[in-house]
């Protein structure tokens, strides 16, 4: 197999195709202390790509609960068991991932490892959400959780990986990565479900519609994004939890890219299970209230304390450029390719055509207003 | 002696002369035939793992039809696939049953194999139907045409496919089918709600509502509801190159009874995508030719298989 390097892991791997970066790589930054599970993102995504019928159990988003949600259920704990040992090791400032990824663990026969999910693993989407895994323990004058006090959303949609492990297994070359934004397609035409692309990917983000009879997958809302437009489930976001754009590799970060300065610059937003070696280009902020490190660590690599202390100093007010870069967060539905913080007071994104798209103020200005109102006579109930 | 006896011997001394000279003739004519014979190209049936037999009329949707009795029975091992990933090591116990027979208009082959379960679904995500196939390719084609054809020698396959068989012997095998307790409020964009949560029969839906079937919509054949033919006719020129040829005039039937698949696929001898590279077939001729089943219940799918090795097929 060909050599590839994935800088999310530090080394070099075994893919299935020589290494082939796109021109651009569309990519996305969630901000998981800012979800509240609402699922905006995932009925904007349903409505609009997977209301057909064949697709009623399909989310190419969705929003779980972790530690203990999954969908579908127990997608991440399958994968992680199968794989074996993630052991990282530090190397001067880096860590260095010496574990296999799920290319190098895959059995002879196989091209990736991975499993095909069961149609009841699919019929339990909001499982887990807001549940623990065991029942509560009554104490003498309380129910008391049988775990630590901590959970948090996860939301998910395909990560539009560098080395995809569905474009990988698929035995057609029926799966591809445009060249022009890196969002990884399955061609409708050339399909022949033989679901390889189900069982390969680990995050389980690729479908298997029961009416066409083939498969069916995230597509980053291409034909928006191909007019400068963010993703449904993006845009529509009201947590504003979301920040999508283009990413460069760590070597070429550009620092006025807001994805390249939240991702490259700053450090405070991870790949999601970086160790099963595909550089998902979907990069998450880590809740900062869980208390395991070791399930931090394991979801989202061993850099997940440094985001950690990265994101705690803008919620101190210490780095007021990673607040501004943070702020842009569905500020506009255009995408933006370079952000600026003007005298620690406004943040400004800037399309690619190097037009203003927003601007917000920092620090949103109060005005207080007198308690009573002269001109009406009127007391006032609220004057901010 | 008498003069009687000596007047017949003289008599047999003069016809010996002439029986000897129209013997001696009688040899030499036949020797110069002989070796005249043996100059020409012999006409004998050249030796071929599969006959396909001349009938007057191909059964090519019957495989129970009397005539397939009458022709010879020919048995083909199947290997597994180990060549390109993923792979299929396990091989089935039994040899494929292959039969062949021909009108000069059409081929067909009558493939025959043990199940004991049947599967003939393709709904949920982890159902994979049983199939089976021929590929056919010129004669004496090259070791690596077995993988799905060249360039040079492409591969002409017919593919049977359990799920289809069912869709076009019980109507098309819907979502219902697998989900019986299915409810549903609406598809777009469709206006009203859905009446007692029961939704349409997908061949009834409106054309707008198939914009979320994408399948369909881009005419994938796999995808469509309406099939016409349980045989699938495509071409390949390498693993990985399979595409299915323009006109489907593919035919056949495949019936499975009391742990036995019988199927017949069949195709016009004279190929109607010659152009796209199927393959012209013509009587007296050899040709190469593979068989490949499917078995469902082991997560049978694209190379997931076990094909036989390349065989020669002469047609009679």
């Amino acid at each position: 197999m060909p050599k590839v390097y994935n800088w999310q892991i530090g080394r070099e791997m075994n893919y299935w195709y020589e290494q082939n970066r796109p021109k651009r790589q569309a990519s996305a930054v969630f901000d998981t202390n800012k979800c509240i599970a609402c699922q905006t993102c995932t009925a904007a995504c349903k409505t609009t790509w997977t209301s057909g019928k064949g697709q009623e159990y399909m989310y190419w988003n969705n929003v779980e609960t972790k530690p203990w949600g999954s969908y579908p259920m127990g997608w991440d704990a399958k994968v992680l068991e199968a794989l074996g040992p993630q052991r990282w090791v530090k190397k001067g400032e880096r860590y260095i991932y010496e574990g296999k990824t799920i290319f190098e663990a895959a059995p002879t026969t196989e091209r990736v490892l991975g499993y095909l999910p069961n149609d009841l693993d699919y019929a339990y989407p909001n499982r887990g959400e807001d549940e623990t895994d065991q029942p509560l323990i009554q104490e003498k004058f309380y129910l008391r959780l049988p775990h630590d006090l901590w959970f948090f959303y996860l939301p998910r949609i395909c990560n539009h990986c560098t080395y995809p492990a569905c474009l990988a297994s698929c035995p057609r070359m029926a799966i591809y990565k445009r060249n022009e934004d890196g969002i990884v397609l399955i061609d409708q035409e050339r399909c022949r479900a033989y679901r390889e692309c189900v069982q390969a990917c680990p995050y389980k983000k690729v479908f298997y519609n029961h009416v066409t009879r083939i498969s069916e997958k995230c597509v980053m809302c291409y034909p928006a994004v191909e007019k400068g437009i963010w993703p449904r489930c993006m845009r529509t976001c009201i947590g504003k939890i979301r920040m999508f754009g283009f990413l460069n590799t760590p070597d070429k970060a550009d620092p006025e890219n807001p994805l390249d300065f939240l991702v490259h610059i700053r450090k405070v937003a991870l790949p999601l299970l970086p160790q099963l070696g595909l550089e998902p280009n979907i990069y998450y902020i880590p809740p900062i209230h869980v208390s395991n490190n070791r399930f931090l660590h394991m979801l989202f690599g061993p850099y997940a304390l440094q985001a950690l202390e990265s994101y705690k100093k803008a919620m101190n007010g210490e780095d007021m450029e990673l607040v501004g870069a943070l702020l842009l967060n569905v500020s506009t539905d255009r995408i933006m390719t370079k952000f600026k913080v003007l005298e620690g007071k406004e943040v400004v994104g800037y399309t690619e055509n190097g037009h203003e798209a927003v601007r917000i103020p920092i620090k949103e200005p109060t005005i207080v207003r007198p308690f009573f109102d002269e001109g009406l006579k009127v007391y006032r109930h609220n004057i901010t | 002696m008498s003069e009687k006896e000596l007047q017949k011997k003289k008599e047999r001394k003069k016809l010996s002369l002439p029986i000897f000279i129209a013997l001696a003739a009688v040899a030499s004519i036949s020797l110069t035939f002989f070796i005249k014979r043996l100059q020409e190209k012999p006409k004998v049936k050249p030796e071929a793992d599969i006959i396909a037999a001349k009938v007057e009329k191909v059964p090519f949707n019957d495989p129970f039809s009397p005539l397939w009795e009458k022709v010879p029975s020919y048995s083909i091992p199947l290997t597994q696939q180990a060549t390109v990933k993923p792979m299929k090591f396990t091989t089935p116990k039994d040899p494929l049953k292959v039969k062949a027979v021909h009108d000069g208009e059409w081929i067909a082959f009558l493939l025959e194999w043990n199940d004991t379960s049947p599967d003939i679904h393709t709904i949920k995500t982890k159902e994979f139907r049983d199939a089976c196939a021929v590929l056919l390719t010129n004669y004496p084609a090259p070791p690596e045409a077995w993988f799905m054809g060249t360039k040079d020698y492409p591969a002409t396959i017919l593919h049977w496919k359990a799920d289809w068989q069912m869709d076009i012997d019980e109507g098309f095998q819907d979502l219902e089918k697998a989900f019986p307790n299915l409810s549903i409020d609406m598809y777009p964009p469709m206006k009203e709600a859905i009446v007692r949560g029961k939704p349409p029969p997908t061949k009834d839906l409106p054309e707008e509502a198939r914009a979320w079937m994408v399948g369909w919509k881009s005419g994938n054949p796999l995808s469509l509801p309406d099939k016409k033919s349980p045989v699938e006719k495509l071409i390949g020129i390498g693993p990985g190159s399979l595409t299915p040829l323009p006109t489907q005039d593919a035919s056949g039937k495949g019936i499975w009874k009391v742990g036995v698949w019988r199927v017949v696929l069949s195709k016009k001898m004279k190929g109607s995508d010659s152009k796209e590279g199927e393959i012209n077939l013509l009587s007296e001729k050899m040709y190469s030719v593979a068989f490949t089943l499917w078995s469902g219940h082991e997560g049978d799918r694209g190379s997931r298989k076990n094909p036989s090795m390349l065989k020669t097929l002469y047609i009679e």
